[in-house]
């Protein structure tokens, strides 16, 4: 009890530091190079009513979810843990506060605005250890049902030794979302990470993913987006140990007045690593899309092989994308490449299909849905693999033909 | 009897410039017709403003398919109408399965002509059928349309797109280019299986070499956006040993 007392205080005082940097610092601005492209400073209000809703009656998820029967089911309301089934055997779940160590270890740098903000609002913090080959994959859904609704979650999961896992993660709803994932994989663990984010037009998502590799670790994350108002899906990766590997690829459907931003920072600390990004990235109406990729190669990195690559479908003249790729490499036998591209539907394409019967609109949307069929592809080594391929599908197609 | 194709003093501009001047013909089903030309003559052109491509503006004359006009036509509509394009180049999707796109193409045209849609098994025995034909293998189904086909692959793809929306007119655009004897014999065979009495093909090529796979009931030469001559196969023969010169200057005299 005491030990749970001191620990209470020790976050009691992190999270009134954390309080009082947001009060001083707020959302970042432009001048903060991170955060160029997204001026949270202009978008955000200052400060958030933070009392989780009460919940008269139960959400309807479906067609929310990922939609995979056998999924073992965890569900956010408004920031808070809902609902958890039965966890498979090798999978538990801890409340943070009975993990000092994780806080501090995961609130290492008071200066990002992400984990300031995050533990200054926090609702809820949990610790996912994941200790053998989990052959049902967790999903994770969040959702909230209300436009003043602001709910700030931390995540942290420890995969051990040999441990594998399906994580999908799933966003849906109204407000305001911030969650920090912090993974952390221990040597020969693998974590597929599927993130699907679908919210409303207004609702704001700032989604902040930590991974920590050691040897042969592998992290493979698949990030589909369709809609929402806001979105900042950022990745940072570690990479500790020879072997290890992280594969990130993002499929980013706008339109409307949304502002999308996908941020990557990969840090190839040790020799013998190799990573893999690639975002396809359609815009609409007047829609804002931002990429940016950083990949650094450290001074004792050597043989460590990245390639980055973001392509841009402009659907619409009003639409705009940005796209910031940058290489820090210090070794000098290393294997890196960036590559990006900004186009327009191919017209030539688009005739060829029509002259096969295929209707202008449902011609459009199959050049679109091949733009990033790359992207779903990726998901074939996942749990249940066929059917959230399937599932994806569908839902980028209904998108796309109620936004054609 | 009413012709199948009928063009009609049909002058189309691209752009600024006219490029097709005046140019008649008129196939029957049933028949093959061989429209041979030097380069610049208009056949790209023809092909193009026959399946409904933007940029190719009708400025006279009309386009007849069994009697409806075409010209204000879209192009899926005239797929559905009947109407048939080969491309010279066929285009590459990325991301589309050939098997997606074929299966789509296939119940577009169908629902389009009032026909019901066919399921995802017996649309695979019926294209597997016709890809073998051209031989074509399975994998070839299952890959990107186009993405990384050779030039026989992709002319043979073209030949099999035809057979399974079974078209009343077929236009082949310079389908010989790019083929080597074998994948020409190949695609020639696939063109000739499909003759019959109710289908009309126009062959449009540079050279008479393909002519020999596919024979024509008529040949027409396009020289200057005008049809110039008209005649027997024989006049591909002739034309191969005297070459275009005769007939370049015949529009400007």
């Amino acid at each position: 009890m005491e030990a749970m007392s001191s620990f209470n205080s020790l976050f009691n005082s992190m999270q009134q530091e954390a309080k009082d940097i947001f009060a001083a610092q707020g959302w970042p601005n432009k001048r903060n190079e991170d955060w160029h492209y997204t001026d949270l400073s202009a978008r955000l209000p200052a400060s958030f009513q933070n009392q989780p809703l009460e919940l008269s009656e139960d959400v309807p998820l479906e067609n929310l979810t990922c939609g995979v029967d056998d999924a073992t089911q965890l569900t956010f309301i408004n920031g808070l843990l809902s609902d958890v089934e039965d966890l498979p055997e090798g999978l538990t779940i801890d409340a943070l506060i009975a993990h000092p160590e994780l806080v501090k270890q995961s609130d290492d740098d008071m200066t990002d605005p992400l984990l300031y903000s995050n533990l200054a609002h926090l609702e809820t913090g949990i610790v996912i250890d994941v200790t053998g080959v989990i052959d049902r994959p967790l999903e994770i859904h969040f959702h909230n049902t209300a436009a003043e609704e602001a709910s700030f979650v931390r995540i942290i999961f420890r995969l051990a030794a040999g441990a594998s896992l399906t994580l999908l993660e799933s966003h849906s709803g109204w407000g305001h979302t911030q969650l920090v994932s912090d993974i952390y994989q221990a040597e020969d663990s693998m974590l597929r990470h599927l993130r699907l984010h679908q919210a409303e037009d207004t609702q704001v998502s700032l989604l902040l993913n930590r991974v920590s590799l050691d040897a042969q670790a592998h992290y493979h994350n698949v990030a589909v987006s369709l809609s929402g108002g806001l979105g900042r899906l950022e990745t940072r990766v570690t990479f500790n140990a020879p072997g290890s590997h992280a594969g990130l690829a993002t499929a980013l459907l706008s339109g409307g007045k949304q502002h999308i931003d996908v941020t990557t920072r990969l840090n190839h600390l040790s020799p013998d690593t190799t990573s893999d990004t690639v975002a396809r990235t359609i815009l609409d109406d007047e829609a804002c899309g931002i990429f940016q990729g950083k990949v650094i190669v450290h001074e004792d990195a050597q043989r460590v092989e990245a390639t980055q690559k973001s392509d841009a479908l402009m659907l619409s003249t009003e639409a705009m994308m940005n796209v910031k790729p940058e290489l820090e490499i210090y070794a000098d036998d290393v294997a890196c490449a960036h590559g990006s591209a900004i186009g327009e539907i191919d017209h030539e394409a688009l005739f060829f299909l029509r002259s096969r019967g295929i209707g202008e609109t449902a011609a459009r949307v199959m050049l679109v849905e091949g733009f990033i069929a790359e992207i779903l592809g990726r998901l074939d080594d996942f749990a249940a693999g066929a059917t959230l391929q399937e599932n994806l599908s569908k839902r980028v197609e209904t998108y796309l033909k109620k936004s054609a | 009897m009413s012709a199948l194709l009928e063009i009609k003093n049909l002058h189309v501009s691209v752009g600024e410039t006219e490029i097709l001047k005046g140019l008649n013909l008129s196939i029957s089903a049933g028949e093959v017709h061989a429209i041979m030309g030097p380069n610049g003559s208009g056949k790209s052109t023809l092909s193009y403003v026959l399946a409904g491509r933007d940029g190719y503006e009708i400025t006279q004359g009309d386009i007849l398919l069994n009697g409806v006009s075409l010209a204000e036509m879209n192009p899926e509509d005239r797929a559905i109408a009947g109407l048939f394009l080969a491309f010279q180049y066929p285009l590459e999707i990325p991301g589309v399965t050939n098997m997606t796109f074929l299966k789509t193409s296939v119940n577009a045209v169908r629902r389009g002509r009032g026909e019901d849609e066919m399921d995802a098994a017996s649309f695979l025995r019926f294209v597997r059928d016709k890809a073998k034909a051209l031989r074509l293998d399975d994998d070839m189904l299952k890959r990107p349309l186009n993405v990384g086909f050779s030039g026989g692959e992709k002319k043979r793809n073209e030949i099999l797109q035809m057979s399974v929306l079974e078209p009343t007119m077929a236009i082949l655009d310079e389908t010989d280019s790019g083929l080597d004897i074998d994948a020409l014999k190949t695609v020639a065979e696939g063109v000739s299986a499909m003759r019959d009495a109710q289908r009309g093909m126009l062959v449009i090529t540079h050279y008479q070499r393909l002519l020999d796979y596919i024979k024509p009931d008529i040949v027409h030469i396009l020289a200057g956006g005008q049809i110039v001559k008209t005649g027997s196969p024989e006049l591909a023969l002739e034309l191969e040993k005297s070459g275009y010169a005769d007939y370049i200057g015949e529009v400007v005299a």
